[in-house]
């Protein structure tokens, strides 16, 4: 004596969502928009907290200031190596601040530094070291210099014409710095003070290598920039954040609605049992249903989610959480076919038969 | 069709409802088991249907062959057809949809429920449920169908249509046997027996 053929339970799954139709259109719709908002509100969420967190990198907000405690010079060769660390975007010392004079016709006063090669990327981030000075924005613009004029300056009591290697762009760090010169040095001697910028997302890294790495003078290591708001950095912000959880909210209320949909229809199932629908042949059941109401519209929802933020998507972190919210949902709405399953077996054939 | 009960007892908070049962039944033919509520009907159909285990005897069933049932208020896929629900049965014993088509709707116009066999369950009468019920255990061409109490709470034209449906078990090849306290449904049985204190006891037709 055989039971139900495979394809006949399916074909019975299937009739019945649709002999349901109103209310497995409702699971549908919920299986559909449920990961989609959640998805797409995680992405965007964390799409805000990495534009912050560029916001903040741009103003300085990983960048280390490293000074000797008692004053004294740093070596600034050990300053400049801090370059070719891993996780270092760029190290650069101050060796010598000037207050010059340009030797144009205003006699405007000018900061003029002296820093090794890699202080210009600190002070303006996308701007590397030139042959010749750079001259911040707001100087070049005052007195229209270009890259390859000559800056006259009236030091001590000689002038000197220095090439104008670039003009830099507007700081994003300070306004103070597109009212410098800045002439790139050998590291040699002493720095002032050594201003290091970590990649994103290798600050701590960076800040435990600093603590020891001019190993015989006491050194302090501070933020160069303390966001205004403080308290929590982007990082935290990303990896705390309530829609993390979206996802897996979404599921659950998914599931509570598969859990529901098979509820009501116990009797249905209790039927079956007695018509001798085998547990594996349950398991069928719940399997190709989820698959139907839950499973294909969570897919077509998921795939709006990305395809509906795929400009967001091109920043690698939130590729990586879109992807990771992804795999959640699907894991999470995996198991709801074994909840169907252990919900369903606790009604017997007698006690259907016997309207329980 | 053949089944043999022999020597089951089964108690039930310490009262024997079924004691030292032994008979056979052989079919097609239609077998009433009456008896007064909580004689113990409902549990001698159970053990021969292999859903209770007796606490002694047997129960013989020829070739194994799992039962049809059907109860008060039978259990029917309430938004799907009445053709749907009739096809349950021979779907249920590996049949093919064309074929469990074929058969359903065949022993549903039999029944006179050709008009309604596209209509959802819900819509059906007490009478047309029960009705669909039989047809389902007919056209799974099941040799034994078992009737616990098939026409309790319904009107008389929808019992003596149930009733007239039950009829065509036999006609089917089935050995029906039908648990009822109802001496109408008895009327039409081949053989009739009564459980008195747990004793099964055939009853003179004369």
């Amino acid at each position: 004596m055989s039971g139900f053929a495979r394809r006949v339970i399916v074909r019975e799954a299937y009739a019945n969502a649709l002999a349901h139709r109103a209310l497995a259109g409702i699971l549908v719709l919920i299986a559909a928009i449920a990961p989609l908002a959640a998805v797409t509100l995680d992405i965007v969420d964390v799409h805000g907290s990495v534009e912050r967190e560029r916001e903040l990198a741009a103003r300085g907000s990983t960048v280390f200031s490293v000074t000797a405690v008692d004053r004294q010079l740093l070596p600034a060769t050990r300053c400049d190596a801090l370059g070719t660390v891993t996780g270092v975007a760029s190290a650069g010392g101050i060796t010598a601040v000037e207050r010059v004079h340009s030797a144009l016709t205003d006699r405007r006063p000018l900061t003029f530094v002296s820093a090794t090669p890699g202080l210009a990327a600190v002070l303006w981030p996308g701007t590397t070291a030139v042959d010749g000075v750079i001259v911040g924005a707001s100087i070049g613009s005052q007195l229209g210099l270009v890259a390859g004029a000559v800056l006259p300056i009236a030091q001590a009591v000689a002038i000197r014409s220095l090439p104008v290697g670039a003009v830099a762009q507007p700081s994003t760090r300070s306004a103070d710095y597109d009212l410098l010169v800045l002439q790139s040095v050998p590291p040699r001697g002493g720095t002032y003070e050594c201003l290091v910028e970590s990649e994103p997302g290798a600050r701590a890294r960076v800040e435990a290598v600093l603590l020891g790495w001019f190993s015989g003078t006491a050194t302090a290591v501070t933020p160069y920039f303390v966001p205004p708001d403080t308290g929590r950095t982007p990082q935290q912000e990303a990896s705390e954040r309530t829609s993390a959880w979206f996802p897996l909210a979404a599921a659950g209320l998914v599931a509570l609605g598969m859990l529901a949909w098979w509820v009501i229809r116990r009797s249905e199932f209790a039927l079956y049992g007695v018509m001798g629908l085998s547990r594996d042949g349950l398991v069928l059941m719940l399997v190709t249903e989820w698959a139907m109401l839950c499973l294909l519209p969570g897919s077509i929802g998921l795939a709006n989610a990305l395809g509906s933020s795929a400009a967001l998507l091109d920043d690698a972190p939130v590729a990586q959480v879109a992807a990771l919210d992804v795999v959640r949902y699907l894991a999470s709405i995996s198991v709801i076919p074994l909840l169907g399953t252990a919900l369903l077996t606790r009604v017997t054939a007698f006690e259907a038969l016997k309207g329980k | 069709m053949r089944v043999s009960v022999r020597g089951v007892s089964v108690s039930w908070s310490g009262r024997r409802v079924l004691d030292d049962v032994s008979a056979e039944f052989d079919g097609p033919a239609r077998i009433s088991i009456m008896g007064p509520s909580g004689a113990g009907k409902s549990t001698l159909l159970a053990v021969i249907a292999g859903q209770l285990r007796p606490d002694a005897g047997s129960v013989e069933v020829e070739d194994g062959e799992r039962p049809e049932w059907v109860v008060q208020s039978s259990p029917l896929l309430a938004r799907r057809s009445a053709l749907d629900n009739a096809m349950l049965g021979p779907l249920a014993r590996g049949r093919s949809v064309l074929r469990s088509r074929v058969a359903a709707t065949r022993v549903l116009t039999d029944l006179g429920l050709g008009p309604l066999v596209r209509g959802p369950a819900y819509e059906l009468s007490g009478g047309e449920r029960q009705r669909v019920a039989v047809a389902r255990a007919l056209a799974a061409d099941a040799r034994l169908v078992l009737a616990d109490e098939p026409t309790a709470s319904l009107d008389h034209a929808a019992k003596r249509s149930v009733i007239a449906a039950l009829e065509r078990a036999s006609a089917y090849g089935a050995l029906l046997l039908v648990a009822t306290h109802d001496d109408e449904v008895a009327a039409v049985c081949d053989r009739r027996f009564r459980l008195v204190d747990g004793r099964l006891v055939e009853e003179d037709r004369s």
